[in-house]
C-alpha cells in the first residue's frame, strides 16, 4: 500500500514536470545567478573598481599556466639543448631537459608572482590593454605601460613589472655556480627579464596585426 | 625510460583528471531575469521588468536536448512578453563555440554584458528598466569544451560533434524560436538575431540551411527545379514564412564546403533579400575578423590533417552559361575544404572598407545608406563615442563603408565577383574584433544594428 502511494505521488509529479507551461500565463523569473568571479570573460572585462582579490589570484594563475608561459619554457630548454649551452649540472641529453624546464619555469613564476603581488598591493591593473593611434605611439605606450599607468587626470609609477623582473632576476641566483651568484648577476637577469616583458608587451599589442599578416598567408589568392 | 614512464603516466592522469563531463548546467533555472548591477537583485525584481531576460537551452554530446523543459520555459518566455508587449520584443539567439559550454565559460559572461549593452543601444533614452523594450536572450549550449587542459588538441572531436548538434532537435529548437518570434501572429515589430560564434557557427549553418532550403522550395511551387540561366526574365515569387531578421555566423569556424552548396542554390535561383526602398540585405551575414588566427591558420591546417578522411574532386572548367556553379577562381573542392568561407577572398561578397575619421561631428558617424549613381547603395557603419577604456576615457571614431566587391575594382579590369547572393560574406578590420574570441565588443552591435529593420518594417525575399 506503502510502495502504491509512493508510486503514485512519484507518478504524479513526473507527469507535473514533463506539463507544458501554459499560455498566457506570466512567468515569474528568478534573478540571473553571478557568473563565478573568475570567469574568463570577467577576469578580462571587469572593472578595475570590482577586481577582488579572488580575481588577482585567478588572473596570476591563469597566466602561470597558460601554454605561452609552459611552451615558452619548454622552447627555451629544448633551445638550450639543440645548441649545447644548458648548464652541465643539469647533466647531459634527455636527463637535463626536466631541470632545465623547471627552472626556467620556476624563474618565470616567480617573477609574475612578484609582479602580481605587488600590483595588489598598490591596487594596480594587471591586465594588459591595448592602445590606440599611430604605430609609434602604440610601440611607446606598449612600452612604457612596463613602468606607468595612467587615467584621465594623471599618470602614476607602476612598480609592479620592475618588482616582478627583480624577483625573477634574484631567483635565478638560486642555480647559479657561487662565481656568479652576485648582485651585479642578479641585475643582469633583472634586465634580461625586463627585456622579455617589452617583447611580451609588444607582442600584445601587435598581436591582432601579426594574426592578420600570418592569416593572409593561408588565404587562397585571387588569380 | 623512468622519465619517460613518468610522463605517460602524468599526462594520462592530466587528460583523465581534465574531462569537462556532459552535464545538464541549468535544469533549475532555464530561464532567468538579468539584472545590470551584478549582485544587485533589487532592481531586477523591484519593480518587476522584463528588460533583459535570459533563457538556456542545452543540447548533449550526441545533439539531444537535455530536458525539453528548457525550451519550452524559452518559447513560453518569449510568447508571455509578446502577449504582454503589443509593440514588440527584441530576441538574440546565441550558439557558443569551441572551448565553451553553459556551465562557467568566457560565453556565459560575455553574453549576458552583451545583451545588457543591445537593452542599453536599443533604448537610448535609457529610461527606467520597466519602460525598456523587452530583449530576450537564448543562449545554445552544446559540449564545446571537452577537456580542462590541452583544449587545443580536441578540434577534430569537437568539429565531428557540430555536425551530431545540427541535429534533428537543435533544428526544432531553432524553428520554434524562430515561429515564436517571427511567424504570423507575432508582433510585427518583433525582431530577431540568431548568431553562430567559431563552431557554433557551424552547428547554427547547418541547421538553418536546410529551414531557408524549405522555404524557398516551398516557394517555387512544382516548377522549381532548373537555374535561371544569366540575362533570363523571370518573375520573382515572393517568399511567405518566417525567418530571422539577421543570421549571423561571426568567425565561424567551419569548412567552405558547408557554403558552397547553398550559395550555389541561392545563386542558381537568383534569391533576392531587399527592403522596401530597394537596399539590399543579407539573410546571412558571415563576417571574420583579419585577425582571428584560429580560422585563419588553426583551421586549414586541422582540416589538412581531416583531408585523408574523404575524397575530394576537381571541378570541370567553368561553364559561362552556369554562373551558379561557383568562382573560376576555385578549381577543386579541396580549397574549400580546407578554409572557411570568410577566408576565401573568391567568395566575399562585400568588402568593409575603413574611411576618413568624421571628427567632431557624429552625425556624419552614424549609419546610413548612401547612393553612389555608379555603385549603387552603400552602407555606412559608423561611430563616434568617448569610452572607458580601463581608467582611461578615449574618443572611438571610426567609420566603415560596406562595398560590394564589385563596385571597389575598376570596370576596365574587372575583378573576380562570384558572389551576388544574399549570403553575405566578407572579413572585419581588427579595429571592430581584433581576434577569434574577443567578439562581445559594441563594434560588433554597431555592425549588426544597421540591418535590424526599422519597427513595422519588413523585407521581401524573392526567389526565381
Amino acid at each position: 500500500m506503502v510502495i502504491a502511494s509512493l508510486l503514485a505521488v512519484g507518478a504524479s509529479a513526473v507527469l507535473a514536470g514533463a506539463q507544458e507551461p501554459t499560455p498566457g500565463k506570466s512567468t515569474v523569473l528568478t534573478p540571473t545567478p553571478p557568473v563565478p568571479e573568475c570567469n574568463d570573460d570577467r577576469l578580462k572585462n571587469d572593472s578595475l573598481l570590482r577586481f577582488t582579490g579572488k580575481q588577482r589570484l585567478c588572473v596570476f594563475y591563469h597566466d602561470a599556466t597558460s601554454p605561452s608561459s609552459i611552451f615558452g619554457a619548454i622552447g627555451a630548454t629544448g633551445f638550450a639543448a639543440i645548441t649545447s649551452t644548458e648548464d652541465p649540472r643539469f647533466g647531459t641529453g634527455a636527463a637535463a631537459l626536466a631541470p632545465g624546464f623547471s627552472t626556467r619555469y620556476a624563474q618565470s613564476a616567480t617573477k609574475s608572482a612578484g609582479e602580481y603581488l605587488v600590483d595588489w598591493a598598490v591596487g594596480q591593473d594587471p591586465r594588459a590593454s591595448r592602445h590606440h593611434g599611430s604605430v609609434a605611439h602604440r610601440i611607446k605606450a606598449s612600452a612604457a605601460s612596463l613602468f606607468v599607468t595612467s587615467n584621465d587626470s594623471m599618470t602614476h609609477f607602476k612598480p609592479g613589472p620592475l618588482a616582478g623582473a627583480a624577483a625573477g632576476g634574484f631567483i635565478a641566483l638560486a642555480w647559479e655556480t657561487r662565481d656568479k651568484q652576485s648582485v651585479e648577476g642578479a641585475f643582469q637577469h633583472m634586465g634580461m627579464s625586463l627585456a622579455g616583458s617589452l617583447v611580451s608587451a609588444e607582442f600584445h599589442e601587435f598581436s591582432p596585426e601579426i594574426m592578420r599578416w600570418v592569416s593572409n598567408r593561408f588565404e587562397p589568392k585571387l588569380k | 625510460m623512468t622519465l619517460t614512464r613518468g610522463l605517460v603516466v602524468v599526462g594520462l592522469l592530466a587528460t583523465a583528471s581534465g574531462c569537462v563531463a556532459t552535464a545538464e548546467y541549468h535544469r533549475n533555472d532555464p530561464v532567468t531575469r538579468l539584472c545590470f548591477n551584478r549582485g544587485d537583485h533589487r532592481e531586477c525584481t523591484d519593480p518587476p521588468n522584463d528588460a533583459v531576460s535570459l533563457a538556456y537551452v542545452e543540447f548533449d554530446d550526441n545533439g539531444e536536448l537535455f530536458d525539453r523543459n528548457e525550451l519550452d520555459q524559452a518559447i513560453h518566455l518569449v510568447q508571455d512578453l509578446e502577449a504582454r508587449t503589443p509593440s514588440g520584443i527584441d530576441v538574440l539567439v546565441f550558439v557558443h563555440g569551441w572551448k565553451n559550454d553553459a556551465d562557467n565559460s568566457g560565453n556565459v559572461n560575455g553574453f549576458q554584458r552583451f545583451l545588457k549593452e543591445v537593452s542599453r543601444r536599443r533604448n537610448p533614452g535609457r529610461g527606467p528598466l520597466a519602460s525598456r523594450r523587452p530583449l530576450v536572450g537564448i543562449y545554445m549550449a552544446w559540449r564545446g569544451a571537452a577537456l580542462k587542459l590541452g583544449q587545443d588538441l580536441t578540434y577534430w572531436n569537437r568539429s565531428l560533434a557540430t555536425t551530431r548538434v545540427a541535429g534533428p532537435h537543435f533544428e526544432e529548437a531553432l524553428s520554434r524560436v524562430i515561429r515564436a518570434a517571427k511567424a504570423p501572429g507575432a508582433p510585427a515589430a518583433n525582431t530577431l538575431i540568431v548568431i553562430g560564434h567559431s563552431f557554433g557557427g557551424r552547428i547554427l549553418e547547418h541547421a538553418i540551411t536546410p529551414y531557408f532550403e524549405t522555404l524557398l522550395l516551398q516557394a517555387g511551387g512544382t516548377d522549381f527545379g532548373p537555374c535561371v540561366p544569366p540575362a533570363t526574365v523571370r518573375p520573382g515569387s515572393p517568399i511567405k514564412g518566417a525567418w530571422p531578421d539577421l543570421t549571423v555566423l561571426l568567425n565561424e569556424a567551419a569548412p567552405a564546403t558547408d557554403a558552397k552548396a547553398f550559395l550555389e542554390t541561392l545563386s542558381c535561383h537568383d534569391v533576392t533579400y531587399q527592403r522596401g526602398d530597394g537596399v539590399n540585405l543579407p539573410l546571412i551575414l558571415s563576417f571574420t575578423s583579419d585577425g582571428d588566427s584560429a580560422t585563419g591558420v588553426a583551421l586549414p591546417g586541422g582540416q589538412w590533417l581531416a583531408r585523408s578522411q574523404l575524397r575530394l574532386r576537381t571541378y570541370t572548367a567553368p561553364d559561362p552559361n552556369a554562373p551558379w556553379e561557383g568562382p573560376a577562381e576555385i578549381p577543386d573542392q579541396t580549397t574549400y575544404f580546407t578554409h572557411s568561407a570568410a577566408h576565401i577572398p573568391a567568395l566575399h561578397s562585400h568588402e568593409l572598407v575603413s574611411q576618413s575619421a568624421c571628427s567632431g561631428q557624429p552625425a556624419a558617424c552614424a549609419h546610413a545608406v548612401v547612393f553612389d549613381p555608379s555603385v549603387g547603395p552603400i552602407i555606412r557603419v559608423g561611430r563616434d563615442l568617448n569610452r572607458q577604456h580601463g581608467q582611461r576615457t578615449e574618443a572611438v571614431q571610426y567609420q566603415y563603408e560596406l562595398l560590394p566587391v564589385a563596385a571597389r575594382h575598376d570596370p576596365a579590369h574587372p575583378a573576380p565577383y562570384w558572389n551576388h547572393t544574399p549570403y553575405w560574406i566578407f572579413k572585419i578590420p581588427i579595429e571592430i574584433v581584433p581576434d577569434h574570441s574577443d567578439i562581445f565588443r559594441n563594434e560588433v552591435f554597431d555592425l549588426l544594428d544597421f540591418f535590424l529593420p526599422a519597427p513595422g518594417t519588413a523585407a521581401t525575399l524573392t526567389v526565381r
